[in-house]
């Protein structure tokens, strides 16, 4: 007798907690990023942070070196292809400061944002989301240092992707991998637009509705692009790894490696832009 | 000592504040293929296993509550979704008396892919749109973080045994 009312308690206890955790969600989905819960959750986040601030630099040298054994074989890889990709690099730069300098007058001329001269405010990387179905990571900037939903964040040149939401002292950044993200884009040499999806943590990004007689470069960048006021101009996404027409398919399937290792993310930048109505005013809606 | 002074439910909640402080600076760090370990969902896992799907459910509410402060979905979401893993484990594995000594990485692996996946269920229902469902990017998070989390999973259910006191007998732990 005593297993069955076991049984039965134990269903009793799960049907209340389900109904307790319903609630919450009801709750926190009708305040729409505000209300009791998202102060509960700010306060609670900015009392544990020192903590795990603390601790994350404690133990920094051990999860290096766990990550460095299990992913020791990337390493290897990555630091043969960025050694490669460091020499072609220095011949770029050389090349494009000209090419710069031509298209900040243009931009200037023509009152567009300039990347370089949107105020930044730099951030560092506290946590990874703890759950693996959701692509977002955590950094230590917030309301209080100006950072608002919707900014776009970069790290070094890259673009990593745009605020979720901000608490006093923290922000969450979605990331351009996760497959609900859209940027609009270009290709930065034949300047055809598009958009780039996100196609999960591990899968290369996907360039979207390119026409099969639109020419692609080997390696072509892809970056940002202004249409839509989600992103300033130019901001460097990835180069084109694949670019193949499927039969059947009126678009290529062109596959993106993006420039920003969300793997081994330690700074970043929020972009600080202010439109006419606040800082999230010209960033509000993702593009398609 | 400290656990015989804090009685078996500061017992529980020692070992979840143990994770949140774990996870975030140390776990999360370690990406095996772009995906890491979840030790707030293998709780609940191995609480079931250990301890039965009651103590599944609660140590999976209060982890899920845990892991859903720095998250931007529902706040709720991970709460409701390590609830039922936890019971739906404990459900499970009460068939399964003083198993081999893999029940419990196959737990952990087992158990996480239906937190998974049940992550992803539920959130698409609840309209929760930072949550992946692209079912290819699922699917490779399904095997990578039931693998890694079959790994911990050992170690895990050492420290819930402790924490809840359950008998050497438990599945796969005699």
């Amino acid at each position: 007798m005593a297993a069955p009312r076991s049984g039965q308690r134990s269903r009793f206890t799960v049907m209340v907690l389900v109904m307790v955790c319903l609630t919450l969600i009801t709750i926190d989905t009708k305040a729409n990023g505000g209300g009791v819960l998202m102060t509960i959750r700010s306060n609670a986040r900015d009392v544990l942070d020192p903590a795990q601030a603390s601790l994350g630099q404690v133990a920094q040298p051990v999860a290096d070196f766990a990550d460095g054994l299990v992913n020791a074989g990337d390493l290897k890889g990555e630091n043969r292809r960025l050694r490669e990709e460091n020499g072609r690099l220095q011949g770029e730069v050389l090349q494009s400061a000209d090419a710069q300098r031509q298209l900040t007058a243009l931009l200037d001329l023509n009152k567009l944002e300039v990347v370089k001269d949107i105020p930044r405010v730099a951030a560092r990387v506290v946590n990874t989301a703890p759950s693996n179905v959701q692509l977002t990571v955590e950094i230590d900037r917030g309301t209080d240092d100006g950072v608002a939903t919707g900014m776009p964040v970069v790290a070094g040149s890259g673009l990593v992707g745009r605020i979720a939401s901000t608490s006093g002292s923290r922000s969450v950044v979605r990331l351009i991998t996760d497959p609900e993200m859209n940027v609009a884009a270009r290709l930065a040499a034949s300047g055809v637009l598009t958009s780039v999806k996100g196609n999960g943590a591990a899968a290369l990004l996907r360039a979207q509705e390119i026409k099969p007689d639109q020419p692609i470069g080997e390696n072509e960048a892809v970056v940002t692009s202004a249409i839509g006021g989600n992103y300033p101009d130019s901001i460097p996404i990835g180069r084109v790894v694949k670019a193949e027409a499927v039969a059947g398919v009126s678009y290529q399937r062109v596959e993106v490696e993006p420039v920003t290792d969300f793997g081994r993310l330690e700074f970043v930048s929020v972009l600080v832009r202010r439109g006419p109505n606040g800082p999230t005013a010209r960033v509000t809606a993702e593009e398609p | 000592m400290i656990g015989a002074v804090v009685g078996r439910n500061g017992r529980v909640l020692l070992l979840i504040l143990g994770v949140i402080l774990l996870q975030g600076p140390v776990l999360d760090r370690v990406q095996v293929a772009r995906a890491h370990p979840d030790l707030f969902l293998l709780l609940p896992v191995v609480a079931g296993l250990v301890a039965g799907p009651g103590e599944g459910a609660w140590v999976g509410f209060i982890s899920g509550l845990a892991a859903d402060v720095p998250l931007p979905t529902a706040f709720g979401l991970s709460a409701l979704v390590f609830t039922l893993t936890g019971f739906a484990v404990g459900s499970i594995v009460q068939t399964l008396i003083e198993g081999p000594w893999w029940v419990v990485p196959l737990t952990g692996a087992v158990g996480t892919a239906i937190g998974e996946l049940l992550y992803v269920g539920i959130a698409a229902v609840t309209d929760q749109s930072l949550v992946i469902s692209d079912p290819k990017a699922v699917a490779y998070i399904v095997v990578v973080a039931g693998m890694a989390n079959a790994i911990l999973s050992v170690p895990a259910a050492i420290a819930m045994r402790w924490a809840v006191n359950a008998e050497p007998s438990s599945p796969g732990m005699a």
